[in-house]
């Protein structure tokens, strides 16, 4: 549309990643009142790619002089009513550096706590480096005052913002993960006598699926099966070793495709987002909940804050604290449910996220809230 | 006419000044054409079999290219196919090989499989080939031992082609275009050898004095520069490019005892990186044994295997505080230093076999350093281009065109792929400049159809 505003997001992500949470919001929600341009770095090729009408592929060894780089390929960044950065400050630096000259409003905003999960994957590892903590603070302080100077700050949610940001002051927009309500898949409903489970997403020492893996170990019900998909397949083959005893009941996959995960979990009972109680995993939504109530697969879910904000223990989800003994318990009460109880579970954790966390109206939120800066 | 004069005079006789050559004497109605190649024969420097790696980089595994420049350098690649199946010269200086790009670890995997997706529409022959097919295609990048019984830890993916011509001798094509560019023209063409244009000056008359070292002076209306490094030395001696500096990269390579791989196995590209990614080929001058490279290593010369040229890559480089800062922010990237670094290490006798082999191994794991000699006297030099108003080392080829009747090239890979279709550009500018006629019909049948 001709008079709509112009947003430039500029993103900290390869061009060929699966971008399951920009994909709807910013490639389709938010594009019905914000021109949307959406810059993408690549590792490989060597030349600035203006992909399509929307897209530019920047060298990702342009990324400390990025601005310049968009200039000397024609992008107007007089042009832009917004910019906002996705999660670099490095970045968001040369942003607020140029806002006069090209008179935007600069956002940023914060999707997950990269620098925090690193040094906790290291803590879960025993590699602590000592000074790294120290080496933390100050640069959270720093990246602090650095955001502080921006019209606004879109954090994943408030307890994100609270842990981690807990000192940024301006403007806060929330954006959170949701579910995309034009893709919304049926659940096949398998034939099979067991309760099929499904895993989809990263395994490493930090998630601690030992935990999950020593519940599954201790059921007396043999009426189960476990999908895990995961790219870190070795990583759960060598897992797996550990549990000789129910290694037949577990399949692991690599489902290379959103699509091809979405397929899977279409043909499991019971989606797994299990996760420490610690913040990086109890400050937002998993974004693997979404993917499993996109295809009305109810969810066992660590029970943490922010999904009691949004599901009813045993209504639209199952709630369980993070140890094998709580989990084995719901494990083996979940085993006796119906078909029937377990579908109506899922249809209506769909239907609740329908309601109230959808991006079509996440979007219009977010929108009216950039142009009230 | 005065005496040695023309109407266009090339300088450098290698793939793209040939191509030039070829080019205008077919397609135009030039009246006078002239060549100067300054050593004893057509492409004794890079356009050398030896010193290149007689690819043809169309753009379908050259992992470094948007979608926009393999569109283009898929028709200039079509170019020369044509040219050379014009004239019979399939399985004589053009020949088809398997190739492949391999990527090698989850992020390469990842960016194989996705960039087959983008380019599957504009290279319909590529196919991708997982561990099982490359078992049976090119064993030795899956196995880690040589009694292929154990299979590298690492995924692994390769998007390649069998059907394809891959690999040309720039060498024989150079003296190719002009065999065919003589018999196809009337015009009076002279090609001058052993003659070195050391300077270039602009008379009133709008045309050009080209002085030689061999004192000897010719004129030109319209003068086409084609000589490497030195056609920024020779810009620089007229006032233009200055802007612009030269820092010429050798690449050596390192050769296997026999017959190693059964195609071209390029790796996945490092976009910070101006030099092609390590590769494997079949070299067509040494039997089809394998040829690993090229490396890396900057000479203070611009030419490889000739005499002097120091004071001119002095000259060339233009050396100030803009050249200072290229070169400081090329060396802060760790990458880059440690690329450098090892690079130079690769030519240092007794330990440079170990260290490349470590680097080769990523293609083939059980590659060891008896398995492979330094290639004496193979490889070139590429010029790659700095820009100091930009303060960029450039990638690609770059050209100065003042719009003066005067154009300089400099064509580092993939400049011997893209000779027909730079020569194209070239004889437009040419054609207008000089009020010539141009058979674009013919033209276009012939070399893009």
């Amino acid at each position: 549309m001709p008079n709509q505003r112009r947003l430039l997001y500029i993103t900290d992500q390869d061009e060929y990643m699966d971008h399951s949470f920009i994909a709807p919001l910013f490639e389709i929600y938010l594009k019905k009142y914000l021109h949307i341009d959406i810059v993408y770095f690549t590792e490989f090729k060597s030349d600035f790619e203006h992909k399509d009408l929307y897209h530019f592929i920047v060298p990702s060894r342009y990324k400390n002089a990025l601005l310049d780089e968009l200039n000397r390929n024609n992008v107007d960044m007089q042009s832009y009513d917004y910019v906002m950065v996705r999660n670099n400050i490095e970045i968001l630096e040369q942003v607020l550096r140029d806002r006069e000259t090209y008179g935007y409003k600069a956002l940023f905003r914060f999707s997950y706590p990269k620098r925090s999960i690193k040094i906790s994957c290291a803590e879960a590892e025993n590699k602590t480096d000592l000074l790294a903590p120290v080496v933390h603070h100050f640069k959270t302080a720093s990246e602090t005052n650095i955001i502080n100077q921006c019209d606004a700050f879109l954090p994943t949610s408030r307890a994100m913002h609270k842990a981690f940001r807990p000192d940024v002051n301006i403007t806060t927009i929330l954006c959170p993960p949701a579910i995309n309500p034009r893709l919304l898949y049926e659940n096949e409903q398998h034939t099979e006598d067991e309760k099929r489970f499904v895993y989809v997403g990263t395994l490493d020492a930090l998630r601690e699926f030992e935990t999950v893996l020593d519940a599954f170990s201790q059921l007396e019900s043999k009426k189960w099966k476990l999908l895990i998909s995961t790219r870190d397949t070795s990583y759960a083959e060598e897992m797996l070793e550990n549990y000789p005893h129910i290694k037949d009941q577990i399949e692991i996959c690599n489902a290379q495709t959103k699509e091809a995960m979405l397929e899977l979990i279409a043909k499991s009972d019971i989606g797994v987002a299990l996760l420490p109680a610690i913040p990086i995993y109890t400050t937002s939504t998993s974004v693997k909940i979404f993917d499993y109530y996109a295809s009305a697969v109810p969810c066992l879910m660590a029970n943490a804050e922010h999904t009691a904000t949004i599901f009813t223990n045993r209504v639209d989800a199952w709630f369980c604290n993070f140890s094998k003994e709580d989990i084995c318990k719901e494990i083996e009460y979940l085993i006796t449910l119906s078909k029937h109880e377990v579908m109506k579970v899922g249809e209506k954790g769909q239907q609740r996220l329908l309601d109230i966390r959808n991006y079509e109206t996440i979007a219009k939120t977010i929108a009216q809230k950039i142009e009230t800066l | 006419m005065k005496k040695n004069h023309y109407d266009v005079l090339i300088i450098g006789g290698g793939i793209s000044g040939t191509a030039l050559f070829y080019e205008l004497a077919k397609y135009t109605d030039v009246k006078s054409l002239c060549l100067l190649e300054k050593y004893e024969a057509l492409a004794t420097l890079n356009s050398k079999a030896s010193s290149n790696s007689q690819t043809l980089h169309i753009g379908d595994i050259e992992t470094n290219y948007t979608l926009e420049k393999a569109t283009i350098t898929k028709r200039t690649a079509k170019m020369v196919e044509n040219f050379c199946l014009q004239y019979d010269l399939q399985d004589k200086i053009m020949f088809k090989h398997q190739k492949m790009a391999l990527g090698v670890g989850k992020k390469e995997v990842h960016f194989i499989e996705n960039r087959y997706e983008e380019f599957k529409e504009l290279f319909p022959y590529l196919e991708l080939w997982d561990v099982e097919k490359l078992k049976s295609i090119e064993p030795k990048v899956v196995y880690l031992d040589k009694k292929q019984s154990k299979i590298r830890p690492e995924p692994i993916i390769a998007i390649g082609t069998n059907t394809q011509y891959t690999t040309i001798d720039y060498g024989a094509m150079a003296e190719a275009l002009v065999k065919e560019a003589l018999k196809a023209t009337e015009a009076d063409t002279d090609i001058f050898y052993n003659t070195e244009v050391i300077d270039i000056i602009k008379k009133e008359d709008k045309i050009f004095e080209l002085v030689c070292k061999n004192n000897e002076r010719y004129t030109a209306d319209f003068v086409v520069v084609n000589a490497g490094a030195h056609s920024l030395f020779l810009a620089h001696r007229m006032g233009y490019g200055k802007h612009m500096g030269c820092l010429p990269m050798a690449g050596s390579f390192y050769m296997t005892q026999g017959h190693f791989l059964n195609g071209k196995v390029y790796m996945v590209q490092n976009n910070k990186l101006p030099f092609a990614a390590l590769h494997g080929d079949p070299d067509i001058l040494a039997n089809n044994k394998t040829r690993f490279g090229p490396t890396a290593l900057m000479l203070p010369k611009l030419e490889r295997y000739k005499k002097g040229t120091y004071l001119d890559f002095f000259k060339t480089l233009n050396f100030d505080l803009h050249i200072v800062k290229i070169f400081w922010d090329l060396l802060k990237d760790s990458d880059i230093r440690n690329y450098i670094f090892r690079n130079f290490l690769f030519e240092v006798p007794f330990i440079n076999k170990g260290l490349f082999v470590q680097d080769a191994q990523k293609i083939v794991p059980s590659l060891c350093a008896d398995d492979i000699e330094y290639a004496k006297g193979f490889g070139g030099v590429r010029p790659q281009v700095l820009d100091k108003e930009k303060e960029k080392l450039m990638l690609g080829e770059a050209s100065i065109n003042p719009g003066n009747g005067i154009i300089f090239n400099m064509t580092p890979s993939p400049g011997a792929t893209s000779c027909l279709g730079n020569a194209e550009r070239d004889l437009k500018i040419i054609v207008e400049f000089l009020s010539l006629s141009y058979d674009e019909t013919q033209f276009l049948k012939d070399l893009t159809e």
